[in-house]
């Protein structure tokens, strides 16, 4: 019994740092060959505040905030970043950002111009 | 004292503070790319000294657990939110509000309520809930004809918030120090939660009675009028599975901490996802998304840096001058002593406050824990270690809601559209005084 315990404890603790390098190359697959890039338009509802940190999440009990974002096509989506990227990032209105389908969210992260 | 560590801790608290002034643009190279650059260059003298820095020495300070724990957590908290237990949280508030708690009962338990589900970041609930936390304080606001109060919730909640990733079990900054130092998972952590909620309500005291930060006019303008759409509650009914998981969520980590079953908190918590992601239906997909990277990158940053720190022997040189600083006399037969020193080392986070309090946690831990043997030592009170731990470590945690580099106080000051950074000095005199409170319970009490 004491075995298995310990198998699984390894199981699990193999699995979460499997998980971290996953979670990291999709970050990073965000950043540089993101699915779509686009601007973002507006931030938690709001597209004229003059800060980015007057945004919230539009939909209270989420925590991420909602984005629109205007694609390089011109289309307009909707998105969601951490609320991470506002204040460490400063993601603000007129950001590049880079957008990555996970699961039924479509997730913004700051990209340069470059990209 | 050897010269090159001496250097290299010089060289570690000018890059904080030319960060935390902004002559480092923080647009261009954030704090955490700073800090592994100085390690490459740290690296590069080292070599130029003749004492050549090994990967292996470099990354020996970069535990694997506490990484993986907060990974962990992350799952939990993105499983939460997907379940819905955070609205659930919401609802039970409102239904509270109508309670004989009323609203002032309610809006005490809606500021502690980052601390209760102790996130491994402050700014899951944070984010999830402020529009509560803002409807609740226009409310208050309104009832008591005093826009002040709607500073003095915000605030406090947001404090109580930044402070969260202190105890939190999920992979918080207090795992970090409990696992570092030898102690039993949670064992700093009550202190910890006592000493948060004095952060948050002398964080609430003092913007009433001192600093009395009114939101913006237009703010107050729009929260002075009997706002209908605003009282009207949110129709979207919460699923059953949201309160499953609330309370799942809050009992299975009670009875972790009650039973302290003999098993790693990353598979408790996996379990946790396993049980919540089966009952709201939701696939790993959705919870990879809810993974922020900020606050693990911040901390493997801080802990690459303590490497190189440790390599070139600059904590050692950090506990000879923090020696010299504690017996030097300031004035005759006057000198800060061990225990002054050991008061503003537990400080120095939220003195100089990083946007994620696991920069400078991670980052300074090992110096901490030497000197905490030396206050021992010194003082020959054997809890002397543990007690100048907590300190630090809430200090730490609760450092990101102070902090003029995106700290969380931002997001409050946002909201209310007040100058950005007014609230950083209630949110300090509170920490310094939930620190005190901390330690002084670990002193008193031990590990409660």
């Amino acid at each position: 019994m004491g075995n298995i315990l310990e198998l699984v404890n390894a199981a699990v603790i193999a699995g979460l740092i499997v998980f971290g390098f996953y979670v990291v190359l999709q970050n990073m697959r965000t950043i540089m060959c993101p699915q779509k890039k686009g601007t973002i338009a507006s931030m938690g509802g709001l597209d004229n505040q003059k800060c980015n940190l007057c945004a919230y999440s539009m939909e209270p009990g989420k925590s991420t905030i909602q984005l629109k974002v205007k694609l390089d096509n011109g289309l307009i989506c909707e998105a969601e970043a951490s609320p991470c990227c506002l204040c460490m990032d400063r993601m603000k209105i007129g950001d590049r950002v880079g957008l990555t389908q996970s699961g039924n969210r479509l997730m913004a992260q700051k990209i340069g111009w470059g990209v | 004292m050897e010269l090159l560590g001496l250097f290299g801790l010089l060289v570690f608290f000018g890059v904080i503070i030319a960060s935390l002034k902004e002559w480092i643009p923080q647009d261009v190279l954030p704090v955490q790319s700073a800090l592994i650059l100085t390690t490459l260059f740290l690296v590069v003298i080292a070599a130029l000294f003749g004492q050549p820095i090994n990967l292996k020495e470099l990354s020996a300070n970069i535990y694997i657990h506490p990484i993986t724990a907060l990974l962990a957590g992350f799952l939990v908290a993105g499983a939460l939110e997907a379940a819905g237990a955070f609205k659930a949280a919401i609802d039970i508030l409102e239904r509270l509000a109508e309670t004989p708690l009323g609203l002032p009962g309610t809006v005490v338990i809606l500021v502690n309520m980052p601390t209760i589900f102790a996130m491994p970041c402050g700014r899951i609930l944070a984010a999830a809930l402020i529009p509560a936390a803002l409807l609740f304080g226009y409310e208050l606001a309104r009832v008591r004809e005093t826009p002040l109060l709607v500073s003095v919730v915000i605030f406090g909640f947001i404090v109580n918030a930044a402070a969260s990733c202190g105890p939190s079990p999920l992979g918080g900054i207090g795992t970090m120090g409990e696992g570092m130092g030898g102690y039993d998972i949670g064992s700093l952590a009550n202190a910890q939660q006592v000493g948060i909620m004095v952060i948050t309500a002398v964080a609430m005291v003092s913007i009433k009675l001192i600093y009395r930060i009114l939101p913006g006019e237009t703010i107050i303008e729009e929260m002075m009028e009997e706002n209908e759409q605003k009282k009207k509650k949110d129709n979207n009914k919460v699923p059953a599975s949201g309160y499953f998981s609330f309370f799942f969520f809050l009992i299975g980590i009670a009875v972790v901490f009650i039973t302290k079953p003999p098993v790693p908190i990353q598979t408790i918590l996996v379990f946790f996802v396993i049980v919540i992601m089966l009952i709201s239906r939701v696939s790993i997909q959705d919870l990879i998304g809810g993974v922020i990277l900020h606050p693990v990158m911040a901390m493997i940053s801080g802990f690459i840096i303590a490497g190189a720190l440790i390599a070139i022997g600059s904590f050692d040189a950090l506990i000879e001058l923090l020696s010299i600083a504690a017996e030097m006399e300031l004035l005759p037969g006057m000198a800060l002593g061990y225990v002054g020193v050991a008061v503003i080392l537990a400080n120095t986070p939220s003195i100089l406050p990083m946007p994620c309090g696991r920069i400078m946690a991670a980052a300074l831990m090992p110096g901490v824990l030497l000197f905490g043997l030396k206050v021992s030592e010194a003082t020959g009170n054997a809890l002397a270690t543990p007690i100048l731990l907590t300190g630090f470590i809430l200090n730490a945690a609760a450092s990101c809601g102070p902090s003029p580099l995106g700290g969380i106080g931002g997001i409050g000051e946002g909201n209310l559209g007040t100058a950005i950074g007014i609230s950083g000095k209630p949110q300090q005199v509170g920490i310094m005084m939930g620190t005190g409170i901390a330690v002084l319970i670990i002193g008193l009490l031990g590990f409660i």
